[in-house]
């Protein structure tokens, strides 16, 4: 039987670890997540200590828009354009903006790995989380160039990217072995290493020309029996099942799987579980001269 | 035509002005600016417009009463419309909601059906709903251990909180002291405007909670649980939004197999200890799970799981040191 044609419009095709990007549950997984890794880091853009100077500001890889969502409602002076090769994905970032009136953003459809679709010196600071996702390494040189191309002379580009969380349950740090392969294999990170792109992250900026590159790290802990420690088991219990085809592809999946996976999903329930995951912002301005 | 008295409703309004929390809460909630406000308090608005009255009732249940015979002073003829005929429900129910909700529910695999169909209505409702700490909470009935015995419990299965990331997240068993155990026993959904004045409905006492909403989640006049709604602000629940928070009762349903709605006659719940009590029980959880799976290997993780939720029921319902000196359940402090 043919697949249907979705006559709302059909999503691009993209190299993001999650595979069918039309997925409500992935999208459910980064609603949910938005919230919590936000509120984690300390708000937006906790590091800069005066967002009011800033006023154009775009969003790449925007997802569900929580953090642009986030920033508008915080700073309804800011012009924010978010974008996301995910149809899906801008659809409801469209309608949470709606639902909360907010009309200082909005949210575009557009393939980071394709020239923006923006004129030169267009924002003051253009921001990009969990980019591994969807970005192989080769990429990020690209990217780069083109963000200091629609970003202003001296505009900030902030990347945040996360290392492998670390936990006491043995099942869960066993699923993580195997994100971390499929990464590793489809080229999303360089090494096997839990730390991902993270210590790549200040070099890239500075390799595109961005000066005053600087570093935060924000070490995230998750304890059950808290909002927090829902919260993150939630979007682990989401993650590895949206994963499966990614893990399969890459030759990662293990027969043992949802035996793992329901081990995991039970210690993470457990009153001790804890897990640290560490995110790392690193912020750069652009040259003044170009 | 009678002369109308608006010196009430001006003196009100004065009143109102000097909280800038109560001021912000109506720009916020009803779209109506301190200007506005004092122009009214003023009298320089000889009469304001009647949506407008209508918005700021809604927006401030904790004055509902005082509001209303302000203005009824002024406008006899004013009614208070039991929905706000001035918001269309498309916006907290958008087309792309109900299709994303079904397509979660279709296609979503059976592992995190549950899961993925209760957070995507809750996740909507959290977009719509005033921003104002509000807790979700789903509780389903705890499944009998054998066929001929009666539903005893519900257990909190699904929770959604605004509240900070630090705070206590707890999921306890809840018996007939509790407003949601009340809300099923009588398949009637019950809102209890201030829990410190309640003096009818059970209510645990639950920290921080001021007004609470239960609503039993049906299918062909069975029921599978309860959505409780909890507020930290008492005279939350205005008309419109105790329809909304009902609507979403009903989408629940969606999140739960026939088997587990269960016939009013069979259920027949009991009173559940309080909290401090609950605790050292539910952290024996996982053991049980274990100890179930190393007795019978042909167990699923899924029917350890509920045989080990319905020994905890079972020593709840029954356990020693929740007596008093009378033999007396100590149960959940309730009003």
């Amino acid at each position: 039987m043919p697949t249907p044609i979705n006559p709302r419009g059909e999503d691009n095709r993209t190299s993001y670890m999650i595979q069918d990007t039309t997925n409500s549950v992935e999208m459910l997984r980064l609603a949910l997540q938005d919230r919590f890794i936000t509120q984690g880091m300390g708000g937006p853009l906790s590091e800069h200590p005066d967002p009011t100077s800033l006023h154009q500001v775009l969003d790449v890889g925007c997802g569900t828009g929580g953090w642009l969502l986030d920033l508008a409602t915080t700073y309804p002076h800011m012009e924010l354009v978010g974008i996301d090769a995910s149809w899906t994905m801008i659809e409801y970032a469209q309608e949470q903006a709606s639902s909360r009136h907010l009309i200082n953003v909005t949210f575009r459809l557009m393939d980071a790995l394709r020239p923006l679709d923006f004129r030169n010196a267009s924002f003051d600071l253009i921001n990009m989380r969990l980019a591994s996702g969807f970005m192989h390494l080769l990429d990020w040189p690209v990217l780069l160039r083109e963000l200091v191309r629609v970003s202003r002379p001296g505009g900030i580009i902030r990347l945040v990217d996360a290392q492998m969380p670390t936990s006491n349950s043995p099942a869960y740090n066993r699923l993580n072995e195997l994100f971390l392969c499929a990464g590793y294999r489809a080229g999303h990170i360089a090494e096997l290493d839990k730390r991902g792109i993270v210590p790549h992250l200040s070099q890239f900026l500075r390799a595109s020309g961005c000066q005053n590159v600087q570093e935060k790290i924000h070490p995230l802990e998750y304890h059950a029996g808290t909002v927090a420690g829902e919260s993150f088991r939630q979007d682990i219990m989401y993650l590895f099942q949206t994963l499966i085809p990614f893990l399969q592809k890459t030759g990662c999946l293990t027969e043992d799987y949802d035996t793992l996976y329901q081990e995991a999903m039970s210690e993470m329930q457990q009153r001790d579980f804890c897990a640290e995951w560490i995110f790392v912002t690193a912020w750069g301005t652009t040259p003044e001269s170009r | 035509m009678p002369e109308q008295d608006w010196e009430s409703f001006r003196t009100l309004i004065k009143e109102l002005l000097r909280d800038p929390h109560i001021v912000e809460t109506i720009r916020k909630r009803a779209d109506i600016s301190r200007r506005t406000l004092e122009r009214w308090a003023s009298g320089t608005t000889k009469e304001p417009d009647r949506k407008l009255l209508a918005k700021i009732v809604a927006a401030l249940p904790h004055y509902r009463e005082q509001l209303m015979s302000a203005i009824t002073a002024a406008l006899p003829d004013f009614r208070f419309p039991l929905i706000d005929k001035t918001k269309s429900l498309t916006e907290e129910f958008p087309l792309s909601f109900w299709l994303r909700l079904h397509e979660t529910n279709a296609r979503s695999p059976k592992n995190i059906h549950f899961s993925s169909v209760l957070d995507s209505i809750l996740l909507q409702l959290q977009s719509v709903a005033p921003d104002a700490g509000l807790t979700f909470i789903v509780a389903q009935c705890t499944p009998p251990s054998a066929p001929e015995r009666p539903v005893f419990s519900l257990r909190e299965v699904g929770k959604m909180t605004s509240q900070p990331l630090v705070s206590p997240l707890d999921y306890l068993f809840l018996g007939d002291e509790s407003l949601a155990g009340h809300s099923v026993s009588l398949c009637k959904a019950h809102v209890v405007q201030d829990v410190e004045e309640e003096r009818v409905l059970p209510v645990r006492k639950t920290r921080g909670e001021r007004s609470a909403a239960a609503y039993p989640i049906e299918q062909g006049g069975e029921v599978a649980g309860c959505f409780v709604i909890s507020s930290p602000e008492p005279y939350f629940f205005t008309p419109r939004l105790q329809y909304v928070f009902q609507i979403h009762a009903f989408l629940l349903t969606l999140a739960f197999r026939t088997e587990q709605f269960y016939a009013p006659s069979s259920i027949r719940l009991r009173p559940m200890p309080a909290e401090e009590i609950q605790y050292h029980h539910l952290l024996t959880f996982q053991d049980r799970v274990k100890c179930f799976l190393s007795q019978d290997a042909s167990l699923s993780r899924i029917q350890a799981e509920t045989k080990s939720w319905q020994a905890i029921e079972e020593e709840l319902l029954g356990c020693d040191h929740c007596l008093d000196g009378k033999g007396d359940l100590l149960h959940a402090d309730t009003h």
